[in-house]
C-alpha cells in the first residue's frame, strides 16, 4: 500500500477522525488528554490538515504547557506562528499563546494582543468563538463584570455554538449570584433547565442548573416548579433522591419563619405523601425490604427536619415493626438521641446493639464527647480485651483521654505503647513540656524530624521548646533553621512572624522570584 | 445689633470677627484659600486678640472686665493651637488641644453661669423683700427663687441642680456645631499638579553608528575621508523621562485635583484585636513615604500616620483619603458599625485599602472575611500582573514578597472597574524597613516599586472620580 493510498483510506477517509483522535491521544498521552480543558483542544478537523512537521511543533509546545513551563510555551506557539503562519492550526496556536498569557497572569495582554488577534485574523474559525468566549471569560476573572456580562450577552447573540452559549450563560448566572440579582438567577436557570438542548459537554451544567432552581422553587414552597425542574434531569429513584434531599432542607426552611410556617407544613406533607406511596406493601418480593427502609427513613428524617420528635421515633418504630430491629437503625435511634441532648437513651439504645464492640466504643466515643474520661478509658481499656486487632487505635484515644485530663505521665506511657511513629512521638514531646522535661521533649521532636512531612513542625516545636526552657538564643537558632531549611512550609511563615515580633528579628526566605 | 453696628467704635471688632469667622469657615470647610493665607491670618488675629487684651488690662482697672477680656483671646489661642497642630501634621496633638479647649470652655462656661444665676437670684431677692413679691402669676425664670419648679423645702439646691442640667444641655448642643472643627473634621488632599498614568521609561544611550563610506579608489571624485582616529563616537538620548508622574493638567508632579498644601500622606489603619501596629514605630511606612515622594516627585507628608476605623466618618466626601495601608499577623477583629463605615469609605468616598500579610495565613483569611461583609456583592479576583496597578509608573514583572504567608498571589476587590482593596500575601511592608527583611536588593527594590504603583494608582483613580463628579455638578449648573 502507497503512501497515497494509506493518506486517502485512513487520515482522510471516514475513519479519519478516529485515526486522529488516536495520534492525539498517543502524541500526547494520557496525562496530557486529561489535562488538557475543553476550551484548550484542537479541533480535529485543523488537527487533520497539519503537517508533521507542524505537529511535531504544537507537540512540543504543548508539552511545556502542560508541565507548567508557560515562557517556554509561549515562545514555542510563537515560533509555531512564525514558521507556520498558513497552517491550518494557527489559529489554535494564537489561541494557545494567550491561554499562556493567562497562566502568566497577563489578562489585559491576553485580551488585546491574543484572543482578539484570533477573531481580527481568522474569523470564521472555531477558535474566534472560543476566543470571544474567553474575553468574556477574562474580564469576569479581571472583576469587569459590567463589561464581561455585556461580552457574554453578545456572544451569545453572535456565536452559533451551543456549547460556548450555554457555559457563557452560566457565567452571566455565577455574576447574578454575587450581584445576589435573584430573578435573573432564576430567569438564567430555567433558560439552562428548560430551553436548552442537552447536547454532549453541557449535559452536566444543565443537570446543575435544574438541581439548582429545584432547590430554589421548593425553599420558596413552589413544590410543582421544584419537581418540573427536577424531572427535566431525573426520574424514578433519582428524582426522589434529590427531591428528598432539596426537600428535607426546604421543610427546615420554610418552617424556620412564621410566616413561611405553613408552606413548609404543605411541603411536609407533600413529601411525606409521595415517600409513603413508594413503600411496597409485598416485603417478601426481593429488594422491597431496602426500598421500605430508604423511604421510612426518609419520613424519619422529614419529621427530624420539622422538628417532629415523637413522630420521628414513631417512624423508626414502625422500622422495628415492619423490618425487624438492627445495630443499623439502633444507630439512627441514638444518633437521633444524641442530637436532641438526650444522651442516656442514646447510651441504652447503643447498648441494645448486637455487635458489642460497635456499642462500646460507640459509648466511650460518647463519654469523651462529654469530657467524662475515666469512663471512656475503662471502656476502652475492655475493648482492648475484646478486640485486641484495634489495640493500637483504642491506646491512642486513652492516651488523648489521659492527655485531655491532664494526666501527663499516664499520657505518655500510653503513647509509648503504641506503634504509630512519628505521631505517637510528637504527642509525647508534647506531655513532656507540660511536665517541663524539656531534654525529653527535645530529645523526641529531634527524632521526630527523620520523618520528612513532620520535619518542620518538629523544628518549630523545638523552637517553641527552647523558648519555654528560657533558652532564647537556641529558640531563635530553632526558629532560623525552620526558616532556611523549610522556607515554603507554613511553619516557616510562623516562625518568620514570630521571630519579628517576639524577637525583633528578621530571618530571610531570599523573597520571592519569577515562577 | 444694628444698634452695636451703628457705634463707629464698635465696627474695627464686629469686621475683624466677620473676618476670623470667615478665614476659619475655609480652612475647616470651604477651603478655597491657600495654607500660608490661613497661618497668616490666624496668627495675625491671635497676636491682635492678645494686643487689645493687654491694652483693655492696662485701660481698665476692674478685675471682672479683664476676666472677662480674657474670654476671646482663650477662643482665638485655642484655635491657633488647633490649627497649628494640624498643620504641622500632628493629629494626635490637635485631638488634644481641641479636647482640652472644649473642657476649659465647659468649667469655665460654668462658672460663669453659676456666677450669673446667683447675681441674678440676690437680685431678685432684693426686689421681692422691697414688696414686689405675690403677683399671683407662675414664675418660670430661674433666676428667682420663687420659680414654680423649684421646691419649697431645696430651693437653691434645685436651682444649682437645673442650672447645671440646663448648662450641660446647651454645651453638648455647643460641642455637636464645635465637632466641625478641624482635630474632630478631617481633611485629605492630595499634591497639586499634573502629569502622566504612564510606564516611566528607561532611559537608553544609542551609540550612533556612522555609515560606512566605500569610496573606490579609482574614481574620478576625490574623496577626503577623515582618518579613521578623528571619529568621535556621538551618544544621543533616545528617551528621556520627559514626563510627569501625575494625572491631569497642571503645573509639577502631582494631581489636577490636589491643592497647594496637599500632600500624599501614608495612613495606616487601627483596628481591634490584633496587631495593626506591626513594625509602625520601626522605619518602613516612613522609608516607603519618603521613597514614594522622590520617585514621583510628589510632596508627601514629613510622617506617616494611623488611624482608627471609625475616624474615617470624620474625612468628608471629596477629601478623604485615596489610600489605607492595613497589616498584622494576628487577629482582625471589625464591628458591624466599622463594617458600614468601611464600606462608606470605599464606595461612597472612592478609598482604597492596600492590605499586607504580616506574617499568617490567618491574618489573610480574616481580611477576605472582613472584605466578604464589606462588599458581600464583590468576588475577589487574582489581580493580572499587567493590571495598571502592577505597570504604572514602574512595570512589575512578578509578584515581589518578603515570605508567602498568604499565596504568592495580589487579590483584588472590583468595584465599577477600580481597585477598592489590593491584598498583598507576603509582607511588603518588611521589605520597606531598613535592613529589607534582608531580601535581595532586587526584592526589595520592586516592593518599593510596587508600593509607589499602589499610591500612585490610589491617587489617580481618586482623582478621576473628583474630574467627574466636578464635571456633574458643572453639567448640573449648566441645567
Amino acid at each position: 500500500m502507497g503512501t497515497n493510498s494509506f493518506r486517502r483510506k485512513w487520515i482522510d477517509g471516514k475513519w479519519g477522525s478516529l485515526v486522529c483522535a488516536g495520534i492525539l491521544f498517543a502524541a500526547f498521552g494520557v496525562d496530557a488528554a486529561n489535562r488538557l480543558s475543553p476550551l484548550e483542544q484542537i479541533p480535529i478537523e485543523s488537527f487533520r490538515e497539519m503537517r508533521e512537521v507542524e505537529r511535531y511543533q504544537l507537540k512540543v509546545a504543548e508539552k511545556h504547557y502542560l508541565e507548567g513551563e508557560y515562557k517556554i510555551a509561549l515562545d514555542e506557539y510563537e515560533k509555531f506562528l512564525s514558521l507556520y503562519e498558513s497552517s491550518s492550526a494557527a489559529a489554535y496556536s494564537q489561541l494557545m499563546w494567550s491561554h499562556c498569557l493567562l497562566r502568566l497572569r497577563k489578562v489585559n495582554t491576553a485580551i488585546r494582543e491574543g484572543f482578539q488577534s484570533v477573531i481580527d485574523y481568522w474569523p470564521d474559525s472555531q477558535e474566534a468563538k472560543t476566543a470571544s468566549y474567553l474575553i468574556a471569560r477574562s474580564y469576569q476573572d479581571m472583576g469587569e463584570v459590567e463589561k464581561a456580562r455585556v461580552a457574554f450577552q453578545k456572544m451569545i447573540e453572535s456565536v452559533d455554538d451551543v456549547e460556548l452559549q450555554v457555559r457563557a450563560r452560566n457565567q452571566i448566572l455565577e455574576m447574578a449570584k454575587t450581584k445576589q440579582d435573584w430573578d435573573e438567577v432564576l430567569r438564567i436557570l430555567g433558560e439552562l433547565t428548560f430551553d436548552t438542548e442537552r447536547i454532549k459537554g453541557v449535559e452536566e451544567i444543565c443537570r446543575a442548573a435544574s438541581r439548582d432552581l429545584g432547590s430554589r422553587l421548593l425553599r420558596r414552597g413552589d413544590w410543582d416548579g421544584g419537581i418540573e425542574a427536577l424531572e427535566t434531569s431525573y426520574e424514578g429513584g433519582g428524582l426522589d433522591e434529590k427531591l428528598f434531599e432539596y426537600g428535607r432542607s426546604a421543610v427546615g426552611h420554610l418552617r424556620s419563619q412564621d410566616e413561611t410556617r405553613a408552606a413548609g407544613d404543605q411541603m411536609l406533607a407533600k413529601l411525606l405523601a409521595r415517600f409513603e406511596a413508594t413503600i411496597p406493601d409485598d416485603l417478601t418480593e426481593e429488594g422491597n425490604q431496602s426500598r421500605a427502609r430508604t423511604a421510612l427513613n426518609r419520613i424519619a428524617e422529614l419529621h427530624g427536619a420539622a422538628g417532629r420528635k415523637t413522630d420521628v421515633l414513631a417512624t423508626y418504630e414502625r422500622i422495628e415493626k415492619m423490618l425487624g430491629v438492627s445495630d443499623g437503625l439502633l444507630g439512627q435511634i441514638a444518633s437521633f438521641y444524641r442530637g436532641i441532648g438526650e444522651r442516656e437513651k442514646a447510651r441504652a439504645t447503643y447498648r441494645r446493639y448486637e455487635n458489642q464492640v460497635a456499642a462500646k466504643s460507640a459509648i466511650a466515643g460518647m463519654y469523651r464527647e462529654e469530657s467524662k474520661f475515666d469512663e471512656a478509658i475503662e471502656l476502652y481499656r475492655e475493648l482492648i480485651e475484646e478486640d485486641p486487632d484495634r489495640v493500637n487505635d483504642y491506646l491512642w484515644v486513652i492516651g488523648d483521654c489521659f492527655e485531655r485530663k491532664g494526666a501527663w505521665k499516664e499520657a505518655i506511657q500510653t503513647y509509648r505503647q503504641i506503634d504509630k511513629f512519628p505521631d505517637n512521638y510528637l504527642r509525647m514531646a508534647r506531655c513532656h513540656r507540660r511536665l517541663k522535661q524539656w531534654d525529653e521533649a527535645l530529645s523526641l521532636y529531634s527524632q521526630s524530624k527523620s520523618s520528612e512531612p513532620h520535619a518542620p513542625g518538629a523544628t518549630l516545636s523545638i523552637g517553641y521548646t527552647y523558648e519555654e526552657a528560657g533558652q532564647r538564643e537556641n529558640a531563635i537558632k530553632a526558629f532560623q533553621l525552620t526558616c532556611r531549611s523549610y522556607p515554603k512550609s507554613s511553619e516557616a511563615s510562623r516562625a518568620h512572624a514570630h521571630l519579628q515580633s517576639k524577637y525583633q528579628i528578621t530571618a530571610t526566605f531570599g523573597g520571592g522570584k519569577d515562577e | 445689633m444694628s444698634s452695636f453696628w451703628k457705634q463707629p467704635e464698635n465696627r474695627p471688632y464686629l469686621i475683624f470677627v466677620g473676618v476670623w469667622v470667615l478665614l476659619w469657615c475655609d480652612w475647616s470647610a470651604w477651603y478655597l484659600l491657600p495654607s500660608w493665607f490661613h497661618v497668616i491670618g490666624f496668627t495675625v488675629a491671635t497676636a491682635l486678640g492678645w494686643g487689645w487684651y493687654l491694652r483693655r488690662r492696662k485701660q481698665n482697672r476692674r478685675k471682672v472686665d479683664q476676666r472677662w477680656s480674657l474670654a476671646p483671646v482663650f477662643v482665638l489661642s485655642w484655635q491657633w493651637l488647633v490649627f497649628a497642630a494640624s498643620e504641622m501634621g500632628w493629629s494626635g496633638a490637635a485631638r488634644f488641644f481641641t479636647l482640652l479647649g472644649m473642657s476649659i470652655l465647659f468649667f469655665a462656661g460654668l462658672c460663669v453661669t453659676v456666677w450669673w444665676v446667683e447675681k441674678q437670684s440676690r437680685e431678685y431677692a432684693v426686689a421681692a423683700s422691697g414688696g414686689g413679691r405675690g403677683s399671683g402669676e407662675r414664675v418660670w425664670n430661674l433666676c428667682n427663687l420663687e420659680a414654680w419648679y423649684l421646691r419649697k423645702r431645696s430651693q437653691k439646691l434645685d436651682q444649682s441642680l437645673w442650672t447645671f442640667l440646663l448648662y450641660t444641655l446647651l454645651f453638648f448642643l455647643l460641642v455637636l456645631i464645635l465637632s466641625h472643627l478641624p482635630g474632630c473634621r478631617e481633611i485629605y488632599e492630595m499634591p497639586a499638579g499634573g502629569g502622566e498614568q504612564a510606564q516611566l521609561q528607561k532611559v537608553k544611550i544609542q551609540k550612533v553608528i556612522k555609515k560606512k563610506l566605500v569610496i573606490n579608489p579609482f574614481s574620478s571624485i576625490v574623496f577626503n575621508p577623515p582618518p579613521i582616529e578623528d571619529i568621535k563616537l556621538q551618544f544621543q538620548e533616545l528617551t528621556k523621562h520627559a514626563y510627569q508622574v501625575g494625572f491631569g493638567e497642571g503645573k509639577g508632579s502631582g494631581f489636577a485635583g490636589g491643592t497647594q498644601r496637599g500632600k500624599v500622606r501614608f495612613i495606616r489603619l487601627e483596628y481591634q484585636g490584633g496587631d495593626w501596629d506591626q513594625d509602625f514605630s520601626g522605619s518602613s511606612d516612613l522609608n516607603m513615604l519618603l521613597e514614594y515622594g522622590i520617585r514621583t516627585g510628589h510632596k508627601v507628608a514629613e510622617q506617616p500616620e494611623s488611624r482608627r476605623i471609625s475616624q474615617l466618618k470624620n474625612f468628608p466626601i471629596g477629601k478623604s483619603p485615596p489610600f489605607l495601608y492595613v497589616t498584622g499577623q494576628r487577629n482582625l477583629e471589625v464591628s458591624n458599625s466599622e463594617v458600614e463605615v468601611l464600606r462608606e469609605y470605599l464606595t461612597d468616598k472612592h478609598g482604597m485599602l492596600f492590605a499586607d500579610n504580616g506574617g499568617s495565613a490567618g491574618w489573610g483569611q480574616q481580611f477576605f472575611a472582613v472584605m466578604q461583609k464589606v462588599l458581600p456583592q464583590v468576588k475577589p479576583i487574582k489581580v493580572p500582573l499587567d493590571h495598571p496597578i502592577h505597570t504604572t509608573p514602574y512595570p512589575i514583572p512578578f509578584l515581589p514578597y518578603v515570605a508567602p504567608h498568604g499565596g504568592k498571589d495580589a487579590w483584588g476587590w472590583v468595584v465599577d472597574g477600580r481597585l477598592v482593596a489590593y491584598y498583598h500575601p507576603g509582607d511588603i511592608g518588611d521589605a520597606w524597613a531598613d535592613d529589607h527583611a534582608k531580601v535581595r536588593r532586587e526584592i526589595w527594590e520592586y516592593c518599593y516599586q510596587l508600593g509607589t504603583n499602589v499610591i500612585f494608582y490610589s491617587h489617580v483613580e481618586y482623582n478621576r472620580w473628583l474630574d467627574s463628579l466636578n464635571q456633574n455638578q458643572k453639567a448640573d449648573g449648566n441645567e
